[in-house]
This record gives C-alpha cells, structure tokens and sequence, in this order.
C-alpha cells in the first residue's frame, strides 16, 4: 500500500542509477584508460571537456566511468547490507530480552567501536585489493546501521497497541510479521540506508588511500579526487570535477529521500 | 549489569584485536631491518620480538602486559607505546572538543534561526554531508593558510596558539556530524512545535524565544544527544585525513602509520585505547540521559 | 539571553586580548634555516634510522670515518688517513682530539670526551649487530661481522684497535673497494654511553650525541631543532648558519605555499609539484625564479621493475620487457627530464662507472623477442605502491606493454606489503626502488646478483656460478679505472639475461629561498649545509 509505495519509489530512483551506469559504456566518451603522454595537464577545452589528467587520460570519461563504477558497486554494498541488517536487527528485536538480543548488542558494539579502516585493512591484506573484495567487506561492515533501526522499530511495533490487539484478536503471528511489523521495518531501514549510500560512495576515497578498492588504471571518484589534490595549484579540474560530480551523486541522493519523505508524509497526513 | 557487559565489551575488543593482527601476514621484522637484510639476521630479530611463540602464550603474554596497561615498545620506534598513544590522545581530544565545540555553536543557531529559515538549513546541511572531509580540507587549509597567523603547530598543546591552530581542521572535521546533528535536531523541533503543548504554549503567551529555548529544545535533546554519542566516538579516529591534510600528530594519523608500517604493538594499543574511549563516552552519555529527560528515570535502559 | 550574549562578547574579547599579546615564541632568529619535511622523523638512533627523510638530519649530528665531497670524491673525516697493503686489511689513523657534542651522558665535568679507536670499534660492532638496519653494508665484507650478526658471535673478529688512535679491519677477502661502503654516513661513529640504562630509552628520541656539525636540541613529532656545534673538529667547516629546524608539513601543497610565504627556507621538490614549477620541457617558471635557488642532485639511487625469474622463466619474454620499455619516455614526461634513464643496476658516474648499454628501447626487437617466446596473451601481475611515482611508471609500463603485446595487470599496495610479497616471492613484477649507498659499482653487483644473497637483496634470483666467480674476480684488481670497466662488463652479461628492468636514475630538486646561496649536497643525499650562508 502506501509504504510499498515509497519503496518502489525509491527503487525505481535506484534502478535509474543503475541504468544510467549501464549506458555509459555505449556514450561517444573518449577511451578514460588510454594514455597519451604529449596531452597531459590540458585544460578543459573542446576536444576534452574537462581537460586531461596526469598520464593525458580524458577527465570526462574518467568520472563518468568512475561513477558508473563506483554506483554499482556502492549499490550492491547497500544492498546487501540493508539485507543482512534487517534479517539480524529484525530478529535480535524480535527476541527482545532475551540472550539473541543481548549477543546481538555485544557484537554490533563491538564492530562500532573499531574503527573501521583497521579492519579493512586487516582483512584486506589477507585477500587481494581489489574493488569488488572491498565491497563485500564493507558491507559485512555497514549491516550494523540497518540493524540498529530494524532492531529499534520492531521493538516499538511488536508492542502497539494495534498489534497487541490483533493478538489478542487471534491473528495467527507469522501474519503480523508480515503486514505489520516487517513493512515498518523494512521501511526504516530501507530509509536509513540510502541516506547513507553518500557515505558509502565516501568510504571508497578512504580505502584508495591505503591502495584498497579501485586498482589503477581504473578510476574511482574518490581515488581521482584524491590524486588530483596533488595538483591543485596546477590542474586545478583534476580534483575538481570528481569532487562536483561526487557531489550532484550524494546531492540528488539526499534530495531524492527528502521529497520522497515529504510525500510520504503528505499521504499519511501527519 | 551496565558495568559486565562494558568489561566483557572491552575484553572483546581486546580478544578481537589480537586475532586481527595474527591473521595480517605481515612480518614486522622484515618490515623494521628493510628489503636488504639478511633472512638470518632476521630470523634474529623475529626470535627477539617474540614472534615465534605459539600463539596461545603469545596471547597470555598479551593479555596480562595490557591490563597493567604495559603495551611495550613501538617496533618502529622503540618508544613506550603508551606513553605516545596518550600524547596523541590528547591531541586528538582538543581536536574533537573543538569540533564540539562548533557543533554547538550550529545547533543552537539551528534553535535560535526558527522554522522560516529552515529550507536554506536543509541546503547548507546537504553542502555539508555532500562533500568528502579530504576536498574540503585541502580547499580549505590552502586558502586559510593565505592569512590566518597561526599556521604552526608544535606537536603537542603547550599554548594558546596551538589551540589556535587546531580550530580550522577542528571546523572540517565538524562540518559532517554538524550537519547530521542539525538535521536530526531540526526534524525534531518541526515535530515538536507542532505538537499540542507548545500551541498551549504559545496560548499562555510565552514568547517565541522562550519556547524555543526551554520548552522545544528540552524535547528535541533526547534524540539529539544520541546522535551525538555516536558520531563522537568516531570523531577520534574519523579524523585521519583531517590530521594528514594539517599535520596534526593525533591518533588518526598514528593508526594510519601504524597500519602502514605493520607496526602491531602500536595497532593493537590504539585499538584497545579507542575501545575504552567508545566506551567512556556511551557511559557518559547513559548517565546523561537521565538528567535531561525526567521520563527515562524510570524507564528500563535498552 | 541578554546578559548571556553579553558575557559572550566579553569572554572573546578577553580571549582575542590574551592571545594577541601572547607573544608568539618566535626567535626571528638572525640566523636560521627552516627546512620543510614531509613526514616524522624517526629515532635519531644510526642503528634504526631507515627513512630517507631523516638521513639528512641524522647526518648533521652523526659522521663516518670519510665522506663524499659535493663532486662525489673520497675525502678524509673522521679518519684522517687510511691505508692498505693487500686490500685485505685496512688501517684508519683516527684524528685527534675530536669532542663529541656536550651532554649529560658523559661522567666527566666537561660533559664530553673525545673520541678514540675503542668508539670506532664499538660503533662497528653495534652496526653488525642483528638489530642494525644498515648491517648488510657491512656484513659480508669484515670478517666476523656476518657471525655476530646471524647471533652466533659475542664480537666481531675482524676490528681492532693497534692503538689509542689507530683503528684496523680485517676483511673476510680482499676489497679495493671496501673504502666505497663507508662513504655514506650510514655507518658513523656514536658514544658508547647511548647504552647506558637511563640513556638507552632516551636515546635517538630525546638525546642524540655524534660529532657532527650540528647539536640535537629538540624533537617531537612536528619539529626536530638543531643548533651549531661550536667545538666542531673542522675549523674550516664551522657552520656559519646558528639553527637548523626542520619543520613537519605532510602536505605538499601546503609545504609549497609555506615556502611561497618566507615561512620555511627549503623543500625537496616532490614530482606532484613539477608541474607549478616546471614548464613542460623542464625549465623553472620565470616567477619561481625569482624567489628560489636550486640544487639538483643525481643520487645514487635507482628506479626499477624487479622480475621475478621463477615466476617469469622464459628469457624471450624478459628480454621483450628490456627493449619494450620506453625509458626516455618515462624520464622525459613524469620526471620532465629530471632523471638519467639506466638500463642496468648501477647509476652512471659511480666512481667512474660509464655503463656499456644505456638506452636500450628497441619495440621492434621487443616484438621479436616476444614472438619467439611461449607468452599466451596472460595478464601479468605488476606490484605498485604508494611511494616514488610508482602508480604513475606503473601505468606508463603498462602502456607501454600492451604497444608490444603483453597484458600487464596492475596491482596496488603499500610499501611494506609490496616489499613482503616481493621477498616472499610473491610477486611476478614489482615497482621497487632501490637505495644504493656504496660509491662504487663492484659491492652494489655483488650484493644485488650473488646467488649467495637470494632472496634478499637479490630479489629476481639470479643465480649464476660463472657471474659468481667474476665478481669475485673483481677483489683482485687494484687499479679503480680497470674495476670500474670491469664491472661494467659484468654488469652486461646479467642483464642479458634481464633478471630486473632497470629504469632510471633518480635526480633531487631542492629548492631555497634565495636570501641564502652556497648549498652543497653529496650524491648520498648528504647536506652539507655548514657551508651554507645568509645573504
């Protein structure tokens, strides 16, 4: 019904994404991994519209390319944690009080307080660096986040009063977690989630500073920003552009949840 | 209750951080004597750094050093490890209460501004998520450092001007928890003042200011102080890129080294020490609670 | 809320009154040189230093028995002659009456001492020992130092003192050359008190005595301040420039605006920043010009691809990578011309060392090569870094490559792990570079492809017996000129069989303000800046 609604509305902005990644490859863009020695450091001009980088690399394809990379992968790390998450926090909020809760807690704790980069490192180190291992290891790391909501929103519905009373009404419970409880849930989560896929899409900057994620030649916006900084009083569109392009990405993203709530809200008529 | 699971959280930490670094294959001994050394001389050095015992007495050895808070001595360095784990502690402490700091000061210009200026606040705060801390940070410390005088920083908080110093990577590291803060703060205040007890309020006749101050604040700081336990903790380590961009030896940049250098004593006596940080501030936050909100007293703690 | 905002405004003005006549503690010293780094300097311990960054501090404080001039000649230090009758055992004269820096390690009232041959042993005896990092300039070479070393000696044989200034080592086999491995500072002279228990924690952290130029007064992670040493040994070397401080800026753009606005004096120009300073053909931009001096400096040091001979066996197929890659290319567009393209292990110049290939790019020779090689079209491995432009050679390489039909895949790492993996041999490539500090070629042969030093510091596994023996062979010629051409020759017979893709040469861009002039520095990297001065 209408929370359906604002999923599929969210979806569908996200299967936009996904599919303007996919007609990148078949744009007129010049070759973003060829090098040519004799061109670099140009300017934006009308043969390179936004210039060419240090090894004389197109920087308009460079970031459409990355950015098509960058928001399949950032979209599958999302995905799969928003999975993981409401699948464990349904459950440990479920079993509220009780020792799945409790475990539940402890480890979600315990990811928290590390910070983060050490075990990307770590585990890295042992598999090869490589974007798409990255990815996996991030969201065995980001589950926590939709597990927290999940966990916390099925604390609060399994107690309503409207549910209470469809208990006591006889509704058998497997139906109540499904038209009651998980909706919500996954609602939350879902919600949760996508506000934080800029922060995903950030995260990738972190890892290619220790050399985890894009491997060169391919671009990866965070890596081109990150490179480009050392040319800032020279080339100054060589961190620029990524860093814009970024930027629209997580804009539009924010943007987009925040009409889709407003709406939402107007449907529910709060 | 509260204080078992917190030990048995840190001992967590502490187990996990040690499997951590006995699965990296790294060997720190290579990594000190470089590329040219001999394998016997390091076969030494390996023996002398008691990298070949089992793992099990390696663990013990481990555990009990940690507890009287004995982390030994860097492999890079040969430095007591606690002592400079500390030193940049502090550092790292003056940086994230600065970036307090002016988390507050947006806040309450949030409470203050009112709900007409809200949409301009929603648009800065998207600017503020939106941009990575290492574009902002480089923009920004080579513009500032075009005028602003204190541009140098002696390793450690000896002067005034050293806290001078900190207050542009402070601003940049606050810009994203700043903005998270707000928007969670704000959505607040929207909810609260159009709730019955405020129009009741405004019916008494109190004035605007006055309800923004006491009454909607009171109700919108629940929440928000639980946002804010959990960026903080984060603040510490989150800051690595802010401390490489400014030069400022905290305990971002000494994980990051760390890290690099396989330096594993140092690795495992900032990731013990960042847990009892993390752990610090939740408690303090759980004791705050209370104070603010009179209605969780009661309540059960979940 | 008024008397709040009130008490606001006074607190900050009280603040902006407190801070503004807090004077800064800034010496505007007449005299000093700030010099800007790019990292923390390590323990000032010579046992441990192995950053690049701090040799040039260390070395202020700590010398050897010689040094390199700035034309790279051998000239007497701390030793003021030396002599060899079989080039198997070599007599220092220690000059007398050399004072180590004043400090309270020292028991007498004087707070110092001067030193003798037992300093000199002692320091020796501390760089073989297992924990010493520059120990394999030394190991092999004095008899009795590789025993004490793997831990199986208590001292080391071959260091003697005949006398209270007379110092003598005895080789494990004759080395005309012996006298090129202790050029470098790398092996200096240091008090045996920097033992002492309440000394050894302190030591390289907050004290560092040696006998050099220059005086340690402070280090913390930020700054390391040095101060001249009055009673130098050296009247005609007396540092003319009273402060040295070196000044942490991670950052190399903010270091270079910083250098811009007066507030440090000198930077090692990295290669991001070639471009703001640098027009394309390597010429200096006319506004740098006018603020800056330069020093360019070929060091030793090389840049190359090391291959891994197990893992790439087929000779054809090396040889296709020698002639394929562009190496004029690479100096030409990434360092703008600020490198010497070599094609073998020893940089050009070295003692006289004239390579007998230098550009062997041939792509035409290379396809060749690759036809009558069994190469199927596999991506090959090639481990790059974060350090030196690794990334940026790297990705030229694989360029360069695939213009003649091989696939390389790249593969990024940090540096610590990229030197595991290579040792473990791990790696099929790998972006390496390599610190060279003899300055002559024959020990840099010996310890790079003798199969006696695989797998480190021969990481490709060379192994060949008849090389072998001409190496050794090397021991025998006294006379520099024919070693040198000797070595030569040598060094082409490895390479025909390509056991690692040498690059290049890597040349330093120092650049100064030009309020100071007379900046010296040594092919080791070595400042000698007590003959810097200020105009």
């Amino acid at each position: 019904m209408r929370i359906n609604g604002y999923i599929l509305n969210c979806a569908a902005f996200l299967i936009v994404l996904l599919f303007m990644t996919v007609i990148i490859e078949y744009l007129p863009l010049h070759d973003p991994i060829k090098i040519d020695m004799d061109m670099r450091f140009s300017a934006p001009n009308l043969q390179n519209l936004l210039g060419t980088d240090d090894l004389g690399r197109d920087v308009l394809s460079r970031v459409a390319h990355g950015f098509s990379t960058t928001m399949q992968v950032s979209i599958i790390a999302m995905v799969s944690s928003l999975v993981i998450g409401i699948l464990s926090g349904g459950i440990a909020g479920y079993f509220y009080r009780t020792w799945i809760d409790g475990v539940f807690n402890w480890i979600v704790s315990l990811l928290f307080s590390l910070p983060f980069l050490l075990v990307m490192a770590a585990v890295l180190s042992i598999t090869k660096p490589d974007i798409v291992n990255a990815y996996i290891i991030l969201s065995c790391i980001m589950w926590v986040g939709p597990a927290r909501i999940a966990r916390a929103e099925v604390i609060k519905t399994k107690n309503l009063q409207y549910v209470l009373a469809s208990r006591a009404m006889g509704f058998p419970e497997k139906k109540i977690l499904l038209t009651i409880v998980m909706p919500v849930t996954v609602k939350s989560a879902f919600t949760f989630s996508i506000s934080y896929l800029p922060e995903i899409i950030g995260l990738e900057a972190g890892l290619s500073f220790l050399g985890l994620g894009i491997q060169p030649p391919y671009p990866g916006l965070g890596k081109m920003i990150f490179d480009g900084l050392d040319y800032i009083y020279s080339a100054w569109w060589l961190a620029f552009t990524p860093a814009v392009a970024l930027f629209i990405i997580v804009m539009s993203i924010n943007l987009f949840v925040s009409w889709s709530g407003k709406k939402e809200m107007e449907l529910i008529g709060r | 209750m509260r204080l078992i699971y917190y030990t048995s959280l840190l001992l967590g930490i502490i187990l996990f951080t040690f499997i951590l670094f006995h699965v990296i294959p790294a060997d720190p001994a290579r990594i000190m004597l470089g590329p040219n050394a001999d394998e016997s001389q390091v076969k030494i050095v390996r023996k002398e750094l008691g990298l070949d015992n089992p793992l099990h007495l390696q663990f013990r050895n481990f555990l009990y050093k940690t507890i009287t808070f004995d982390f030994g001595r860097s492999y890079i360095d040969g430095r007591t490890i606690y002592e400079e784990v500390l030193s940049k502690f502090k550092v790292s402490l003056f940086l994230v209460l600065l970036a307090t700091f002016f988390i507050f000061l947006y806040s309450i210009a949030i409470v203050l501004i009112g709900v007409r200026f809200y949409p301009i606040v929603d648009k800065i705060n998207f600017l503020f998520i939106s941009t990575p801390t290492f574009f902002s940070g480089v923009i920004i410390a080579i513009f500032v450092f075009l005028f602003y005088p204190f541009t140098s920083f002696s390793g450690a908080i000896h002067s005034i001007a050293d806290i001078l110093y900190l207050l542009p990577p402070a601003f940049i590291l606050a810009l994203y928890p700043m903005a998270i803060l707000a928007r969670i703060l704000k959505q607040e205040i929207e909810k609260i003042n159009k709730s019955t007890f405020i129009t009741a309020a405004r019916a008494f006749g109190f004035s605007e200011t006055q309800i923004r101050l006491r009454h909607s604040i009171r109700n919108a700081l629940v929440p928000f102080i639980a946002a804010l336990s959990n960026q903080l903790p984060m603040l510490f380590t989150g800051a690595f890129i802010i401390e490489i961009i400014f030069s400022i030896p905290g305990v971002g940049s000494l994980l990051i080294k760390s890290i690099l250098h396989k330096d594993f004593p140092m690795l495992e006596a900032v990731v013990i020490l960042n847990g009892l940080q993390f752990i610090g501030i939740n408690l303090m936050f759980e004791f705050l609670y209370p104070v603010i909100d009179p209605r969780i007293r009661s309540a059960d703690a979940h | 809320m008024k008397k709040i905002r009130v008490t606001k405004s006074l607190i900050i003005c009280f603040g902006l009154f407190f801070v503004f006549s807090c004077s800064k503690k800034d010496f505007s010293v007449v005299n000093q040189f700030v010099i800007g780094v790019s990292s923390e300097t390590e323990r000032l311990n010579p046992i441990t230093i192995k950053d690049p960054q701090t040799y040039p501090i260390a070395w202020q404080i700590y010398e050897g028995l010689i040094r390199l001039n700035e034309d790279g000649k051998i000239v007497p230090g701390l030793a003021e002659s030396w002599d060899t009758g079989d080039n198997k055992v070599w007599t220092f004269k220690i000059r007398k009456g050399v004072q180590f820096h004043n400090s309270d390690i020292f028991d007498s009232s004087k707070k110092t001492r001067t030193i003798t041959a037992e300093d000199v042993i002692y320091s020796y005896t501390r760089f073989c020992s297992p924990e010493s990092y520059p120990s394999f300039v030394i190991a092999d070479s004095i008899k009795g130092c590789g025993d004490y070393n793997a831990g199986k000696a208590k001292t080391v044989e071959g260091l003697k003192a005949l006398d209270e200034y007379t110092f003598q080592i005895e080789l494990n086999k004759p080395e005309p050359f012996f006298i090129n491995r202790i050029t470098s500072p790398w092996i200096s002279i240091f008090p045996k008190e920097s033992e002492i228990e309440n000394v050894k924690d302190k030591w390289g952290l907050i004290i560092a005595v040696g006998t050099g130029p220059y005086k340690l007064v402070s280090k913390t992670d930020n700054e390391v301040i040095l101060v001249k040493n009055e009673n130098y040994w050296d009247k005609n070397r007396t540092p003319k420039i009273e402060r040295l401080v070196y000044r942490v800026i991670k950052n190399d753009q903010i270091r270079f605006a910083e250098l811009n606005n007066g507030k440090i004096d000198l930077m090692v120009l990295p290669n991001q920043l070639f471009s703001s300073v640098f027009e394309q053909d390597g010429k200096v931009k006319d506004k740098i010009k006018e603020k800056f001096n330069f020093n360019v400096i070929g060091t030793f040091n090389t840049h190359l691809i090391g291959i891994n001979m197990k893992k790439l066996p087929d000779l054809h197929l090396r040889r296709a990578i020698f002639y394929g890659s562009n190496r004029e290319e690479m100096v030409q567009k990434i360092l703008y011309g600020y490198g010497d393209i070599i094609a073998g292990a020893v940089p050009p110049g070295m003692n006289g060392y004239a390579p007998l290939v230098v550009n062997p790019y041939n792509p035409e020779l290379a396809k060749q090569e690759l036809k009558k090689s069994t190469y199927k079209g596999k991506a090959i491995e090639l481990l790059v870094h974060e350090l030196s432009n690794s990334e940026q050679i790297g990705q030229i390489f694989q360029k360069q490559m695939s213009d003649i039909g091989i696939k390389i895949k790249l593969a990024k790492v940090d540096f610590n792990s990229a030197i595991g993996r290579m040792i473990k041999g791990d790696a099929e490539l790998f972006s390496m570079f390599a610190e060279v500090v003899f300055s002559s070629p024959e020990p840099l042969l010996l310890n790079l492809f003798s199969s006696t030093k695989i797998p480190a510091p021969n990481f490709w596994g060379y192994s060949n017996l008849s090389v072998d023996k001409k190496m050794d062979g090397l021991r025998n010629i006294a006379e520099k000129a024919v070693s040198v051409k000797t070595a030569a020759e040598i060094e082409k017979e490895i390479m025909e069989d390509v056991p690692a893709n040498f690059l290049y040469r890597q040349k330093n861009v120092v650049v100064y303000s030009n309020k100071f002039r007379n900046l010296k520095i040594n092919p080791h990297n070595q400042y000698m800046l007590e003959q810097l001065e200020k105009l």
